[in-house]
């Protein structure tokens, strides 16, 4: 109980430390407001972009793009890291190659994605889906590869048919390992759809950041990153609490 | 060498709750070249008074000697452990593995690597020396780490249910093995284990410990010129003495004789 | 089924080349096939250059004095980020790793940013810096510094209670538990920390770059693509990937070799 005191109070001393360097820095430190806005200014700017319709829309748009690139990315992934992994050949000419596009730099395609997919939604989806591909397919490739032969010795023993091998032995088996790639997936889609949005778009909460600094709206910019904040904590609880598996296996 | 433990208690404090007293009023006196086993039902201390042996542990009250010099801290020529786990490094291989300790007092490689290589030899794993603890069995592992307690020329050996891990066969196997090694080596030993076999067949003399608080409450000496022979688990005076100890352990009457 | 280990290892070494013999097929395959689309006409140049033609802009670009001064640029802001943003991550981590309290109050704070698009606060950083290389660097060492920190107390918490119990029983000084006993069970973490340190401070270059700069790769890509010229593009894009294939291989090598010991595969803690 008294550890969990001090805790807190450290949290809330390194809080104190962050917020009081910024007042600082406004006030007697003498920074000029272009480049770090008051804090009163801010609160009022985000308060103000909270009660605002706009704000909601864009937040809304963001959120079915991550959705979207999200859904096909866990498709794909689980469904090639199922095929791939299906024999011990097939896993060993597909893992190096999806380890290889987990390497590739994807921050560099970019400028190629919004040539192919225009700088509406479908680039961002794409983008994001892209990313979030292969961590899914490469943990769900070696979750399936790594299943335990005595699972499948059982499987077999008790009479079970080839889908109900995949079904209920396969999938629950490989199902710690998928999960962790799904959840380092739903985060890099997160990160590159906003991070696209940021770079070439015409709405989105990213857009509307860009938009913001780009134009000097610096106490606007500020409070859109504040708000960036809280949507991203809302996603990182829905994707740590997403199927959270029960049990653990050696896969 | 003579090692005296007087009126040793130890008692931990605990985060909620009252102090427990693992150990209370111990008095043993451990002699040149004697191999004394310690048994007793779980949770009775035996292996706490054995890290206080070893400087591991600080008693609370009472003091250990050896040679009339009190005992502060670890100090491996005097007393080399042999723990349960092994715990060799497995980042080392397996000859600097049992070149540790002499590594940790600074002796220079060439000569710490020659003592090692003997201890090796002695315990029959020279052949290994190269290798890696992962790629070794439970029962090698163990014997690397008895290598490694020798090398330091320690006074006292102390070792925590050594072959606790292994399965039955292999015990006894090594058991006798490192047994007799350490016979001619005349090693002063003091082994904690669960074993009943074990305690008899290697030691000149056991000591039975209770619960609530950890104390001696018997003491046997097996009468009969080590190194031993495995026969020797076949005579009726071991028998005997197995049988007097599973009553005392298992407190049950004493012509109830062992399965 | 499994078959008994001595006779698995030749069939094993057999499956692993017709593997790889496969796999350079269908990577031959898969360019082949794209440089036929777009001679065909299927695929429009402007959109996804031929294989061809990426590889004689790359060879372009490597004589380009312009395009040389841009990759000396962002390689410079990368070292410079790699260095700011591991020593940081470095001291971060033994702080926290030396106090249980310390890391129980900002490992939990630290591993939120970790997985937060660091991308949000590239406007503060243009802000701060300008648009300069500096501005580039510290991005770069901001995006790294998570993920050193991690990946140290990941390694940290590698080490077992029962080797410093070893070294305390046969005499360890404080030096010997840090260079026999810490540093080694810890190697994995702290290799994986260097990867990613460098992973992300170049990530992060690359980002701030393409969001705003005045020069680097960034601008580069961005005037090519804005061009339409794809080839040049494409070039950059497949050297760079290039050296990070490669880099990434060389280093597993490496990773595996200095933990020759470990009977399981080396934990790295964070994979982004």
């Amino acid at each position: 109980m008294k550890h969990k005191i001090a805790v807190w109070c450290l949290r809330i001393l390194g809080l104190i430390g962050l917020f009081g360097a910024w007042a600082y820095a406004t006030g007697p430190g003498g920074v000029s407001p272009i480049l770090v806005p008051k804090m009163s200014v801010v609160w009022e700017q985000f308060k103000l972009l909270v009660t605002s319709s706009h704000t909601w829309s864009s937040a809304g748009i963001t959120a079915v793009e991550l959705l979207a690139a999200f859904a096909i990315a866990l498709v794909a992934g689980v469904v090639v890291g199922f095929i791939c992994g299906r024999t011990p050949f097939r896993a060993e000419v597909a893992e190096p190659l999806i380890a290889w596009g987990y390497l590739v730099p994807l921050v560099l395609f970019y400028p190629l994605f919004i040539l192919w997919f225009g700088v509406g939604m479908q680039s961002k989806i794409a983008y994001g889906a892209l990313s979030g591909f292969f961590p899914i397919a490469f943990n769900s490739l070696r979750g399936f590869r790594a299943i335990d032969q005595r699972y499948l010795k059982v499987a077999r023993a008790f009479g079970a048919s080839g889908s109900q091998t995949d079904w209920q032995v396969k999938m629950p088996a490989a199902l710690p390992m998928v999960l962790s790639g799904v959840r380092i997936g739903a985060a890099l889609c997160m990160i590159t759809v906003i991070l696209a949005e940021m770079l070439a778009s015409t709405r989105g909460l990213g857009y509307e950041l860009a938009r913001a600094s780009q134009t000097l709206q610096v106490a606007e910019a500020f409070a859109l990153i504040l708000i960036l904040l809280v949507f991203v904590a809302i996603v990182q609880y829905a994707i740590n609490h997403f199927g959270k598996e029960r049990y653990r296996t050696d896969a | 060498m003579t090692m005296n433990i007087e009126s040793v208690t130890l008692t931990y404090e605990r985060a909620k709750g009252d102090p427990v007293t693992a150990i209370r009023d111990i008095d043993l006196e451990v002699r040149r070249g004697e191999f004394v086993s310690l048994i007793g039902p779980s949770g009775c201390g035996k292996s706490t008074l054995l890290h206080c042996m070893g400087g591991m542990l600080r008693p609370s009250s009472g003091r250990i000697t050896v040679d009339g010099e009190p005992i502060t801290g670890p100090k491996p020529s005097r007393a080399a452990f042999v723990f349960q786990d092994y715990s060799l490094f497995p980042w080392r291989s397996v000859v600097d593995n049992a070149a540790t300790g002499l590594r940790f007092a600074g002796v220079r490689k060439a000569e710490r690597r020659a003592v090692a290589m003997k201890q090796l030899e002695l315990v029959g794993l020279d052949h290994v020396a190269e290798s890696y603890p992962a790629e070794l069995s439970g029962g090698m592992q163990q014997r690397v780490a008895v290598a490694r307690a020798l090398a330091m020329d320690p006074q006292i050996m102390l070792m925590d249910e050594p072959f606790g891990a292994l399965d039955e066969q292999s015990r006894r196997r090594i058991g006798i093995e490192m047994s007799n090694v350490l016979t001619e080596a005349e090693k002063t030993v003091v082994m904690v284990t669960h074993s009943l076999d074990e305690a008899i067949f290697w030691a000149d003399r056991v000591l039975v410990m209770g619960k609530g608080p950890g104390r001696i409450v018997r003491e046997f000496v097996v009468d009969a010129p080590r190194p031993r022979r495995l026969d020797f688990m076949t005579t009726a005076s071991f028998d005997t003495l197995r049988a007097e100890l599973f009553g005392l352990l298992e407190g049950a009457p004493e012509e109830v004789v062992a399965p | 089924m499994r078959q008994p280990s001595a006779q698995r290892g030749a069939p094993r070494q057999r499956r692993a080349h017709s593997a790889s013999l496969l796999r350079s097929a269908i990577v031959i395959g898969v360019i082949l096939l794209w440089e036929i689309l777009v001679r065909i006409g299927v695929i429009d140049g402007d959109f996804l250059s031929a294989p061809t033609e990426v590889v004689r802009a790359m060879a372009d670009l490597l004589g380009d004095p312009d395009a040389q001064e841009a990759f000396r640029r962002t390689g410079s802001s990368i070292l410079l980020a790699f260095v700011m943003g591991t020593s940081a991550g470095l001291f971060v981590a033994l702080a926290l790793g030396a106090s249980r309290l310390l890391r129980e109050a900002f490992l939990g704070p630290i591993a939120f940013v970790l997985s937060t698009p660091k991308s949000i606060f590239l406007p503060i950083f243009t802000l701060i810096f300008g648009l300069g290389g500096m501005s580039a660097a510290a991005f770069g060492a901001f995006e790294s510094f998570f993920y050193v920190v991690v990946n140290v107390i990941g390694g940290l918490g590698l080490v077992e209670q029962r080797h410093l119990k070893v070294a305390d029983a046969f005499g360890a000084r404080t030096v010997h538990r840090y260079a026999d006993v810490i540093l080694p069970a810890a190697l994995p973490g702290i290799f994986a920390a260097f990867w990613y340190g460098i992973k992300h401070a170049f990530l992060g270059v690359m980002i701030a770059q393409l969001w705003a700069s005045d020069g680097g790769i960034g601008p580069l890509i961005r005037t090519y693509s804005a061009a339409l010229k794809t080839d040049y593009v494409l070039a950059i894009v497949l050297l760079i990937t290039i050296v990070a294939v490669v880099a990434g291989a060389l280093w597993t090598r490496a990773e595996t070799r200095m933990n020759r010991w470990r009977s399981t595969g080396a934990a790295t803690v964070a994979t982004i």
